[in-house]
């Protein structure tokens, strides 16, 4: 009698123990599904299994600390650039515009990340970013910050030029990043980044893997 | 004696003209499409597009081009290597005898530094761009968006 008891009291807390230990592995080993793939010609290059955001502190365009928590809930593209850009930030932010106005994208954050702090002050990239579209979300804050962001998701760039003169060059890693509503990145989208290409691959990305 | 002197002035000012008129493009070059994209008010930098087109049977080369509502033009090219996009300004642009060059979004373009006056949507711009000791005059007109390629570019 005493020994039955010994034995089922042991035996449910293991069945318990073992659901628990269970339920853990399949949350952390969620299963990633084969990645999608697009022909070579569109420039989508799949981030799989997708890479977490760092936490890092940015100020958004109202002079505002910014957390990528914010972004969560949402698809969102992201683009880095600076604003004494003349062709390629211009015309990516035209681009972005240009797919925001289409039916079912509207609600995606849009956001324009400068690499350029010195000179992009939060009054300059609210003036600059928002001309192209009021709904965007333009970050700054400190270059280190920055730095930690833009080397987490893979971009590059490079200060060229005399950064005393003010009139330096930045060269940047010009595709678009798409980033799931975990805020995880999920794709590299290369330029040219034509209305009709991006409807397309904005919309298999976002049908593929889900809300 | 003043007189005759101004007027001999003005017939070698008058034969230089015709002398010119030959050697002049003369409908040889044509640009199409010439456009600026629109920026916020306090941008600093800018950027033109537009198409030249060469019919004559020589390599028309673009040596400078000048704004008078920019305090610098310089002719840029954005090219793509080591995955990152790189602004180099171009010297001089050849375009071959019955060519075409296109100075469109991240290619060849012009770079638009300080303006002399606020520029906003539907103003247009004077160009003068000059291809060694001739030039040509274009009116650009600033936009914010690139427009859909024109009807003739469908025919095929």
């Amino acid at each position: 009698m005493t020994q039955t008891i010994k034995k089922s009291r042991l035996i449910l807390p293991g069945i318990f123990i073992l659901l628990l230990a269970g339920a853990v592995v399949a949350l952390f080993v969620e299963r990633e599904p084969t990645p999608l793939e697009f022909k070579a010609q569109m420039g989508v290059s799949i981030i799989s299994p997708p890479i977490t955001l760092p936490d890092v502190s940015l100020t958004d365009q109202d002079g505002k600390p910014f957390s990528l928590e914010q972004i969560k809930g949402r698809w969102s593209l992201f683009f880095f650039g600076y604003t004494h850009c003349p062709d390629v930030c211009p015309t990516t932010l035209a681009n972005m515009n240009q797919l925001a106005k289409t039916p079912g994208n509207s609600e995606m954050n849009y956001v324009f990340v400068t690499l350029d702090p010195q000179r992009d002050t939060p009054e300059k990239l609210k003036e600059h970013v928002l001309y192209f579209n009021p709904d965007f979300i333009a970050l700054g804050g400190d270059q280190e910050n920055i730095n930690r962001l833009a080397e987490a998701v893979g971009v590059i760039y490079e200060i060229e030029d005399d950064k005393g003169s003010d009139n330096y060059t930045v060269n940047h890693y010009a595709a678009i990043l798409m980033m799931d509503p975990q805020g995880r990145l999920r794709a590299h989208i290369l330029p040219p980044h034509s209305t009709s290409k991006m409807v397309e691959v904005v919309q298999k990305i976002r049908e593929y893997y889900g809300e | 004696m003043p007189g005759n002197y101004k007027n001999a002035l003005i017939a070698i000012t008058m034969a230089a003209c015709l002398n010119m008129i030959p050697s002049a493009w003369a409908g040889q070059l044509t640009i199409e499409n010439p456009w600026v994209r629109s920026a916020p008010p306090t941008a600093t930098v800018l950027a033109a597009y537009m198409t030249i087109h060469n019919h004559s049977g020589t390599t028309a080369t673009l040596t400078s081009v000048s704004s008078p509502a920019f305090e610098s033009v310089q002719l840029h090219r954005t090219t793509m290597h080591d995955g990152m996009m790189h602004m180099e300004a171009v010297k001089t642009l050849a375009i071959e005898a019955g060519g075409t060059v296109k100075l469109e979004p991240s290619s060849y373009h012009l770079m638009l530094s300080k303006p002399k006056q606020k520029i906003k949507s539907g103003d247009t711009i004077p160009f003068t761009l000059n291809f060694g000791d001739k030039s040509e005059t274009v009116t650009a007109v600033v936009r914010q968006e690139e427009e859909e390629s024109t009807p003739h570019h469908h025919h095929h």
